[in-house]
């Protein structure tokens, strides 16, 4: 309980709440005049491409009726997208994927609409209908972008979103948001998409939530490991989130992209009011973050990338050691093996993943106290002798009741048939403590005869759990 | 204010000194309440509706019990009524709305039509509660309070159109929770006489209050559990770069 509280009592200090949020962060670095701009998507995109910055391609914007009666429909591309300008939570949005040979255009689930069709839907944005408090909006039709194929399997229908909040020109966290099933191909997370956190120094994945359901590991449909995947263009993406903060004025904003499979990252939304629940995605408290970022001087849109992956990188390295623990070795590696009545023994031992269980020499066994157990064998078993068939060895076992009376010795924990280079032998199991590279192994170890081998301890895959091993690695 | 009330004493009838220092008490109470709903957004993070909304509970909550002096049977005679009409002015307006949508319709004149289902449903509520069940509650029923509640379904239609019914819902308990809190405060003795006695105190201790919530900038009560998968994690499994190349 203590313990808790005194972790508690210093994380607390690395999350941003929504207090800290609007004190410290939006309300002195986000100015009205630069919160007008995020809050008008036609005006975020002027302001954008007019610095050269990816914008999906306006087709149309439609402020009245009457503007819909001067729109030729049929000059446009047979792809494209209709959306509310101050739409609420995504409402009012229609992608248009095709025109068939009718004239008629083919939206999501296999619909048709015909012109008319069309103009309604741009009333029914124009009256308000998507809009806070049903005020007058306006329609802007867009180029349709098409997901990029790195994201094919990991997200339902829609496409999927990266998020970049940049604080003081350095991007200091990320998000990619991957639609599913149960958010209906959108990206939200309180609809239950997926929101997965970045690694910011390569643009991979690392932990991901659901909406509703908290940490996840895998995606829904296809199963996949939701950490790892590589987001294309995330330099680029780095750069871009950095030139829309300064020229759009936003001193702390969320940089929404999509990935186009042909152009790349486009911005499709800035907001002045960064979402908090990107430190979920990324298991990691914003406040710190910010708190790193502040003061620092970043003159160039370079300098502001290489911060962010300098300060904000290393998740997926450390997030593997922290999940798996496991030590890198070679497959030669010195061992230090614990006997009975505190007697040690160093050897150098082969890392043998062909084996199953660990095996130990008998002269090796003797040096560390198993003297007695073995003495205790050899009068059952007389001297070691090879099979060549697993049969043939079994039955002798049963009929003289071997494994009941060896393991009547207190050492002896349990025996086992081990197939080796020149046939089949019985031998007695013992449990014995080693330690290998520092990571210390309770494991049962066989007793055989190995004098003639350059090695006189072997270890299986049994005991190498808490391993990974790298053949290049040299033993020190 | 005992002071104030003093001044005009010689003109005013004990009744109706009685009756000034309940309005005075409820004046100097609106505050009390939103530092309240202020208090439960920042530093505990329950939302409510709007600022508005708390205040309506309360004071709706507050005269529906206020039938006669004997203030203990008051309070629970407020919460009893004052939950019910909540409830059914929640489900109602919420049901209507839903129901009108998808059409395509004015803001004002789509609340007028909630607000007339409400209307009736209370006017329905108020026959057959009187009917069948405690007589003297519903129809000694103050019409200001009433009205007041039955505003709140402008306040739910106005969430409604920006989030959905499950939100809302949690949003309008939440408030709910806040207006009760405060009804139960300000329905205490102590309270009604600190405040008329040490109005001046008082005063200065809200804005204190309220200058100190302003600035707060902690978390709320319920990011500690919301981010407690980041606030539970050993603080040092995962060291920095520069921890790592020493």
């Amino acid at each position: 309980m203590i313990d808790l509280l005194r972790r508690i009592g210093k994380n607390r200090k690395t999350v941003l709440g929504l207090n800290e949020r609007y004190l410290e962060y939006i309300r002195p670095y986000n100015l009205s005049p630069a919160i007008e701009i995020a809050d008008d998507k036609v005006l975020t995109k002027e302001v954008l491409s007019a610095h050269d910055i990816p914008v999906p391609e306006t087709i149309a914007v439609i402020r009245s009726y009457d503007d819909l009666n001067h729109i030729d429909f049929d000059a446009f591309p047979s792809s494209f997208v209709i959306k509310p300008v101050h739409g609420v939570r995504g409402g009012g949005v229609e992608i248009i994927y095709n025109r068939d040979k009718n004239g008629e255009w083919i939206m999501s689930r296999g619909r048709r609409i015909d012109l008319e069709g069309i103009k309604s839907l741009c009333r029914d944005i124009i009256d308000g209908r998507y809009s806070l408090h049903q005020e007058r909006d306006t329609v802007l039709v867009e180029e349709r972008i098409k997901s990029h194929k790195a994201f094919r399997y990991y997200s339902y229908k829609g496409t999927p979103d990266v998020r970049v909040i940049v604080f003081n020109n350095i991007p200091v966290i990320g998000m990619l948001r991957l639609p599913t099933e149960q958010s209906d191909g959108r990206a939200n997370l309180d609809l239950g998409a997926i929101g997965a956190g970045i690694d910011m120094a390569v643009g991979k994945t690392t932990f991901a939530i659901s909406g509703k359901s908290g940490l996840i590991e895998k995606t829904p449909k296809y199963n996949l490991p939701v950490s790892g995947l590589r987001i294309p263009y995330w330099t680029k993406i780095l750069r871009y989130s950095i030139e829309a903060s300064k020229v759009s004025g936003l001193g702390f904003a969320t940089i929404d992209f999509l990935i186009d499979k042909e152009k790349g990252p486009m911005i499709v939304e800035l907001n002045a009011r960064p979402g908090i629940s990107i430190q979920l995605a990324n298991q990691v408290g914003l406040r710190a973050r910010l708190k790193k970022a502040a003061g620092i001087k970043v003159k160039t849109t370079e300098k502001g990338i290489r911060l962010a992956k300098d300060l904000f990188g290393g998740e997926i390295e450390e997030g593997i050691e922290a999940i798996s623990g496991k030590q890198v070795i070679g497959l030669i590696e010195n061992v230090k093996i614990f006997g009975k009545d505190e007697k040690e023994e160093v050897t150098k031992a082969k890392i043998d993943t062909g084996a199953s269980s660990t095996s130990i020499d008998e002269k090796l066994a003797i040096k560390l106290g198993y003297e007695d157990a073995i003495n205790h064998a050899r009068s059952i078993l007389g001297e070691s002798k090879v099979y060549f068939s697993r049969d043939e060895i079994k039955k002798d076992a049963n009929e003289q009741k071997w494994e009941e009376r060896l393991e009547e010795h207190p050492d002896i924990v349990d025996t086992a048939i081990i197939k080796q280079s020149n046939g089949i032998t019985y031998r007695i199991t013992v449990e014995m403590e080693f330690e290998l590279s520092g990571t210390r192994v309770i494991g049962l170890v066989n007793i055989v005869s190995r004098s003639g081998l350059s090695y006189k301890v072997l270890i299986g895959k049994k005991d190498l759990k808490k391993f990974l091993i790298d053949p290049s690695k040299k033993s020190t | 204010m005992e002071f104030l009330i003093s001044i005009l004493e010689r003109n005013l009838t004990p009744q109706e000194i009685v009756i000034i220092q309940n309005s005075f008490f409820l004046i100097v109470s609106l505050p009390i309440v939103t530092t309240l709903t202020g208090f439960m957004r920042h530093v505990i993070g329950l939302k409510s509706l709007s600022v508005y909304a708390p205040i309506v509970v309360t004071f709706a909550f507050y005269q529906v019990g206020f039938i006669d002096a004997d203030a203990d049977s008051n309070f629970f005679r407020g919460l009893f009524f004052g939950l019910i009409l909540y409830v059914i002015v929640f489900l109602t307006s919420s049901f209507t709305y839903s129901l009108i949508k998808p059409l395509r319709m004015h803001y004002i004149p789509k609340t007028t039509l909630v607000m007339i289902s409400v209307s009736i449903v209370i006017i329905f509520t108020i026959i057959l509660g009187t009917l069948f069940f405690d007589r003297k509650g519903l129809i000694y029923l103050d019409i200001f309070p009433l009205i007041m509640i039955v505003t709140l379904s402008d306040t739910f239609v106005s969430t409604l159109s920006r989030k959905s019914f499950e939100q809302t819902s949690v949003i309008g308990l939440q408030t709910l929770i806040i207006g009760i809190l405060a009804y139960g405060f300000l329905s205490l003795r102590e309270v009604r006489s600190f405040a008329l006695e040490y109005t001046a105190v008082l005063i200065l201790i809200l804005i204190v209050i309220n200058f100190y919530i302003g600035r707060f900038v902690g978390l709320r009560l319920t990011e500690y559990f919301r981010f407690s998968d980041i606030l539970l994690k050993e603080p040092d499994d995962r060291p920095s770069k520069k921890n790592r190349k020493k």
